[in-house]
C-alpha cells in the first residue's frame, strides 16, 4: 500500500478540485446538520407539549368522570330517592286519612327540590316522578368527558406525529455523520478509485439527506382539535348512548367531513360504524368498520366488530378470515374466538366451529384458573360465555322461524345441521359457564331429572303471577354434588332466580322448589318467556320452562321479520337502562321490568291482592319429598300433603288444567315449547308430566285446603305444542 | 502484480465502507421504524392499561352506590319483615291491644314503601337467594360488556412491544458489527504503512464483520 503509485499530487490542478469539492460539501453537512439539530430540537419539544397536553386531557376527563358520577349517584341515590321515599308516605299517609302527615310529607318532598340539580324541570316530572338519568348526565358532564377523551387521543396523535418528525431528524443526522465519514475517507485515501468512491457516495448523501430533511420540516402536523370534528363526533357519541342512532349517524357525518379526507377521523368512522349496526345497516357498517382499520384503527375489539358484522350481512368465510387474523395476535381474545366460532358455525364448518367451541372452553377455563390465581373475579369469563350462548340460541330461533328475514339465514346452507350443531354449543358452553362459576371439576354425573313442572300462583284477581314453583322428580343425585337452577328470561339469565344447593338429601325423590326471588313480599314476575336449566355438578341434566304474558301480550311477540341479532350484555346496562328515560327498547325494560310497578305504571294494585300473606320471605324455598321409588303414587302423595301456601297454588293451577283437558297440556306445554326453540323438544315431556302430575296434586291441592281454582294467567294463552296436544297418563297413576 | 494487487483490493475495499455506510444507514432508519412500531405497542398498551383503570373505577363506583342503594332496602326490608311478624303475633294474641295492632300495621306500611321504594334503585337482578348483593357478579357482567367497547388488555401490546424491542437489539447488533468492519477497512483503507499480513487480516476481520453483521441486518430486517 506505501508504494501505491496513484496517489495523487498534492501540487496538482485537479487534487485541488477535489479538495475544494470535499470541503464544499462538509461545509453544506455543517450547514444542514444545524439546521436539522434545530428543527429536531423544536420538534421534540413540540412532541412533549403535546404529550403533556394528552395527559392533561385525560386527567381532567377522569376527574370529570368520576365526580360527575359520585355526584349522579348522590343527586339519584340520595336526593331522588329521598323524594320517592316522602312521595310514597305522603300518597300512604293521605290514603289512611292522615292530611296533616300527608302535608308534611309533601313539604319534606318538595323542599329537596330547592337543593337538587337533578330534580329540576330539565330532567324530572315531579307529577309522574319520573326523571331522565341520561340527560342529566349529558348535560352535567357526560359530553365534556367524550369532548375531553377525543381531546386526548388528538393530542396524542399530535405528539406522535411530532414525535416522528424527531426520529426522521435524528435519523438524517446520523447520516449526515456517516457522509462525514465517508468525505473524511476520501480525503485520507491512497486509491484514486477509492477517493471517487467514497465522493461518489458522500456527496449525494448529503443532498439527499438535505431535501428529505426540507420534505419532513415542510410536511404539517395534522391536529384534530383544530378541525372543530371533536364537537361533532361527541355529540354523536352522547346521542348513541341515548339511542338516537340517526341523529348520531348525521353528527358523525359531520365530524368526518369536517375532519377531511387526507385525515380520515378513525373514531368517527368506529363509532358511524356502531350506530350503522344498531340500525341494522350492516353493509355499510363494514366498510366504516374497514375504513377504520385501515387508519390503523385495529384494536381486537373494533376487528371483533368487524366480524360480527360481516356475520350479520352473512359472509361468512370474510368474517372467519379477518377474525382468524386478528386471532394470530390476539389468540385470548375470548370475545373475538366466539365471534370466531359462530362464523365457523354458519358457515358450515362443523368440525372446524366444534373444535373452536372446545378450544373457547379450554381458554375460558385457563383465564378462569388465572384470574382466580391473581386473586380476580372472573364473573366476566361466564358472562361472556353466556352471551355467546344467547347468541346461538338466536341463531336457533332465526333458523326455525320461518318468517324471518336475515342475510344469516339465507347465507347458511345447511340449516338443519347448523340447528343441530348450535344447540350442542349451546350445552356446551352452558354447562361450562357453570362449572366455571361453581368452580366444579367435570366428572361423571348419573343424577335422571323427569321434566319439570311450573306452577305459577296468581294474584286474586288473577291478573299477575306472584311466584312460579318448579316440580321435579330425582334419582341418582348424590350427597355432596351441586344441584344449580338456572333461570333465564327471554334468553338472557336473570341471576336473582338462580338457585343452588349442596345435595345433602336422598339420592332420589321430588322436590318443589320455589323458583321466584324473595326480596320484595309483594314480587310480580316479569312478562316473558322463562327457560329453566337444571344442573347437576356442571353438567345440564334437565330443562323445561314457561310463559309469563303481560297485560300487554307483548312478550309473546314472534322474532321479527327483519331479524337482528341483538347484544345480551347491552340488556344490563343499568344506567342506560329505561325505567325513567323512554328508549323503548323492550329487552332492557322487560330485564329491570319493575317489581313494583303498580307504582310506577300507575296501575293501581292494591297489594292485598297478592297472595303473599304466609310467605312473607321464605327462609326455606324449597320443598323435599324423598321415596325409594320417584314414580311410585306414594311418593306423589307424600307430597301431596305437604300442604303448605305454595303447594296449594301450585296444585290450584294445575287441579284446573286436569279438570279442563286442554288447559293442561297449555299450561305444562306452554312451558315446555316456548322457552326457547331447542328446550321445547326436550320438554315436551315436561308438558305431559305437568299434566299428570297435576293430576296427582290435585289431592294436595284439597288437602291444602284452598279451595278456589285460581286460573293461571301465564297460560291463558294456550301455545300449540304439537307433541304434546294429547295428554299423556302417567304410569305412576 | 502486487500493486495490482493493491490497487484492486483498494477499489474493492472502496466500494465495500460505501455499500456499508449505506445498508448500515437504512438498517438504521429501519431499526428507527421498528422502534416506532414499538413505541406504537407500548402507547397502546398504556391506552389499554388506561381504559382498564377507567372502567375499573367507573363500575367499582357504580356498583358500590347500587350496594348502597341495596342495603338501605334491605334494612327496611329486614326491618319491615320484623313488624310483620310482631303484627303477626299482636293479631293472634288472645287479647289483642287494638292500638298496638293499628300502630305495627301503619308502620308496617311504611317499611313496605320504603324497602319497595329503594328496590328501584338498583338492579335487583343481583340480589341474591341468601338476601345479599352479588356486586362481583355484576362488576363482571360490566366488565364484559366493557371489553367490546374499549380495548382492555394491555397484555398483548405489551409482548408484541416485547417482540419488536428484541427486534431492534438485534438489529442494534448488526450495526454494531457493521461499524467494526467498517473500522477495520477505513484503517486498511487510510493508513500507508501496513505490513501485508496487517492488510489481510484486517480485510479479513472487516469481510467476516461485514458478512454477519449483513446476515443479522436482513434476518431481522422485517
Amino acid at each position: 500500500m506505501s508504494e501505491d503509485t496513484n496517489t495523487p499530487d498534492p501540487d496538482s490542478t485537479s487534487n485541488r478540485t477535489f479538495n475544494v469539492i470535499v470541503a464544499i460539501a462538509v461545509a453544506v453537512i455543517a450547514l444542514a446538520g444545524s439546521f436539522i439539530t434545530k428543527i429536531q430540537s423544536d420538534a421534540s419539544s413540540l412532541s412533549s407539549a403535546a404529550g403533556n397536553d394528552e395527559q392533561m386531557y385525560y386527567y381532567r376527563a377522569m376527574g370529570e368522570q368520576i365526580s360527575g358520577d359520585a355526584n349522579t349517584n348522590y343527586e339519584f341515590g340520595t336526593i331522588y330517592q329521598l323524594w320517592v321515599e316522602y312521595n310514597l308516605l305522603a300518597t300512604s299517609a293521605e290514603k289512611n286519612g292522615d292530611l296533616a302527615a300527608a302535608n308534611s310529607y309533601r313539604n319534606l318532598r318538595d323542599n329537596l327540590l330547592n337543593n337538587s340539580s337533578l330534580l329540576t324541570s330539565d330532567y324530572f316530572d315531579s307529577t309522574t316522578g319520573n326523571i331522565d338519568l341520561l340527560a342529566y348526565k349529558t348535560n352535567l358532564y357526560q359530553l365534556n368527558v367524550i369532548q375531553l377523551l377525543e381531546m386526548q387521543s388528538a393530542a396524542s396523535d399530535v405528539a406522535d406525529a411530532w414525535d416522528e418528525k424527531d426520529s426522521a431528524y435524528v435519523l438524517q443526522l446520523t447520516l449526515l455523520a456517516v457522509a462525514s465519514f465517508l468525505l473524511g475517507l476520501a480525503l485520507m485515501t491512497k486509491s484514486k478509485i477509492a477517493r471517487t468512491v467514497f465522493v461518489a457516495s458522500g456527496i449525494p448523501m448529503v443532498v439527499i439527506i438535505s431535501i428529505w430533511a426540507y420534505i419532513v420540516w415542510k410536511q404539517p402536523v395534522y391536529d384534530l382539535r383544530e378541525t372543530g370534528a371533536i364537537q361533532h363526533f361527541a355529540n354523536g357519541v352522547n346521542l348513541t348512548e341515548q339511542k338516537h342512532w340517526t341523529e348520531a349517524l348525521e353528527q358523525f357525518n359531520r365530524a368526518i367531513d369536517l375532519a377531511g379526507e387526507d385525515q380520515p377521523y378513525g373514531h368517527a368512522y368506529i363509532h358511524r360504524a356502531q350506530a350503522n349496526a344498531k340500525l341494522g345497516k350492516f353493509e355499510a357498517a363494514v366498510n366504516d368498520y374497514l375504513l377504520a382499520i385501515d387508519m390503523g384503527e385495529n384494536d381486537p375489539n373494533v376487528v371483533g366488530n368487524l366480524v360480527w358484522a360481516l356475520f350479520q350481512t352473512g359472509k361468512f368465510p370474510q368474517a372467519i378470515e379477518v377474525g382468524q387474523t386478528a386471532l394470530e395476535e390476539n389468540p385470548d381474545n375470548l370475545w373475538l374466538q366466539l365471534r370466531v366460532g359462530m362464523a365457523l358455525l354458519a358457515n358450515g364448518d362443523q368440525e372446524t366451529a366444534k373444535q373452536q367451541y372446545q378450544n373457547i372452553v379450554e381458554l375460558a377455563s385457563d383465564k378462569a384458573s388465572n384470574m382466580r390465581s391473581l386473586g380476580d373475579d372472573p364473573s366476566e369469563i361466564w358472562w361472556q360465555l353466556n352471551d355467546a350462548s344467547f347468541q346461538l340460541e338466536k341463531l336457533v330461533q332465526l333458523l326455525k322461524k320461518s318468517k324471518a328475514v336475515s342475510p344469516v339465514k339465507s347465507s347458511i346452507k345447511d340449516k338443519q345441521l347448523v340447528i343441530q350443531s348450535a344447540q350442542d354449543f349451546i350445552s356446551l358452553l352452558n354447562e361450562a359457564s357453570v362449572s366455571l362459576q361453581y368452580e366444579i371439576v367435570k366428572s361423571e354425573v348419573k343424577t335422571v331429572v323427569n321434566s319439570p313442572e311450573f306452577a305459577l300462583a296468581t294474584t286474586s284477581d288473577q291478573v299477575y303471577v306472584h311466584k312460579v314453583d318448579v316440580v321435579f322428580q330425582y334419582s341418582g343425585l348424590e350427597k355432596g354434588q351441586l344441584l344449580a337452577i338456572k333461570v333465564l328470561r327471554n334468553g338472557i339469565e336473570d341471576p336473582s332466580w338462580t338457585y343452588t344447593k349442596i345435595w345433602d338429601q336422598n339420592s332420589q325423590g321430588k322436590i318443589t322448589i320455589i323458583l321466584t326471588p324473595a326480596y320484595a313480599d309483594v314480587y310480580i314476575v316479569p312478562p316473558g318467556t322463562y327457560e329453566v336449566h337444571i344442573y347437576v355438578n356442571g353438567k345440564l341434566i334437565q330443562s323445561g320452562g314457561f310463559l309469563v304474558n303481560g297485560s300487554d301480550s307483548s312478550t309473546t311477540a314472534e322474532i321479527d321479520s327483519n331479524f337482528v341479532f341483538s347484544d345480551m350484555l347491552n340488556s344490563f346496562n343499568f344506567f342506560n337502562m329505561d325505567i325513567f328515560a323512554d328508549t323503548g327498547d323492550l329487552v332492557e325494560e322487560d330485564l329491570y321490568f319493575d317489581p313494583t310497578q303498580f307504582y310506577e305504571t300507575g296501575q293501581e294494585i292494591d297489594i292485598d291482592t297478592l297472595n303473599n300473606d304466609e310467605e312473607t320471605a321464605p327462609e326455606n324455598n324449597d320443598t323435599f319429598t324423598t321415596c325409594e321409588d320417584p314414580n311410585s303414587p306414594e311418593c306423589a302423595s307424600q307430597d301431596a300433603t305437604n300442604g303448605d301456601t305454595t303447594e296449594d297454588t301450585a296444585n290450584d293451577n294445575i287441579t284446573e288444567d286436569t279438570t279442563n283437558g286442554d288447559s293442561t297440556s297449555d299450561n305444562a306445554d306452554t312451558g315446555g315449547e316456548d322457552a326457547g326453540g331447542d328446550t321445547g323438544g326436550e320438554n315436551s315431556d315436561g308438558g305431559d308430566a305437568g299434566g299428570d302430575t297435576g293430576g296427582e296434586n290435585s289431592d294436595g291441592g284439597d288437602a291444602g285446603g284452598n279451595s278456589d281454582p285460581v286460573e293461571d294467567p301465564g297460560s291463558a294463552e294456550p301455545v300449540e305444542d304439537p307433541g304434546n296436544v294429547d295428554p299423556v297418563e302417567d304410569p305412576g297413576q | 502484480m502486487q500493486e495490482n494487487f493493491d490497487s484492486r483490493l483498494n477499489t474493492i475495499i472502496a466500494f465495500a465502507i460505501s455499500i456499508l455506510t449505506i445498508f448500515s444507514g437504512l438498517l438504521g432508519w429501519q431499526m428507527g421504524n421498528i422502534a416506532g412500531n414499538a413505541s406504537g405497542e407500548y402507547s397502546a398498551a398504556q391506552r389499554a392499561e388506561l381504559n382498564a383503570q377507567k372502567i375499573q373505577s367507573i363500575n367499582i363506583l357504580a356498583v358500590e352506590e347500587n350496594h348502597r342503594s341495596f342495603l338501605t332496602y334491605k334494612r327496611y326490608y329486614d326491618e319491615y319483615q320484623l313488624v310483620s311478624t310482631q303484627l303477626d303475633e299482636a293479631q293472634s294474641a288472645k287479647d289483642a291491644d287494638i292500638a298496638v295492632i293499628n300502630k305495627l300495621s301503619a308502620r308496617q306500611q311504611e317499611l313496605r314503601i320504603l324497602y319497595l321504594s329503594n328496590l328501584k334503585l338498583f338492579p335487583n337482578v343481583y340480589i341474591t337467594r341468601d338476601g345479599t348483593y352479588d356486586t362481583k357478579t355484576q362488576l363482571g357482567q360490566m366488565w364484559a360488556q366493557a371489553t367490546r367497547e374499549l380495548d382492555l388488555e394491555p397484555t398483548p401490546h405489551l409482548e408484541a412491544g416485547r417482540i419488536l424491542d428484541d427486534q431492534v437489539q438485534k438489529m442494534q447488533l448488526a450495526l454494531i458489527l457493521l461499524a467494526v468492519s467498517l473500522f477495520f477497512f477505513a484503517i486498511v483503507s487510510t493508513v500507508e504503512s501496513l505490513k501485508r499480513s496487517i492488510i489481510l487480516i484486517f480485510s479479513g476481520s472487516g469481510s467476516v464483520f461485514a458478512a454477519i453483521g449483513i446476515t443479522i441486518g436482513l434476518l431481522y430486517w422485517s
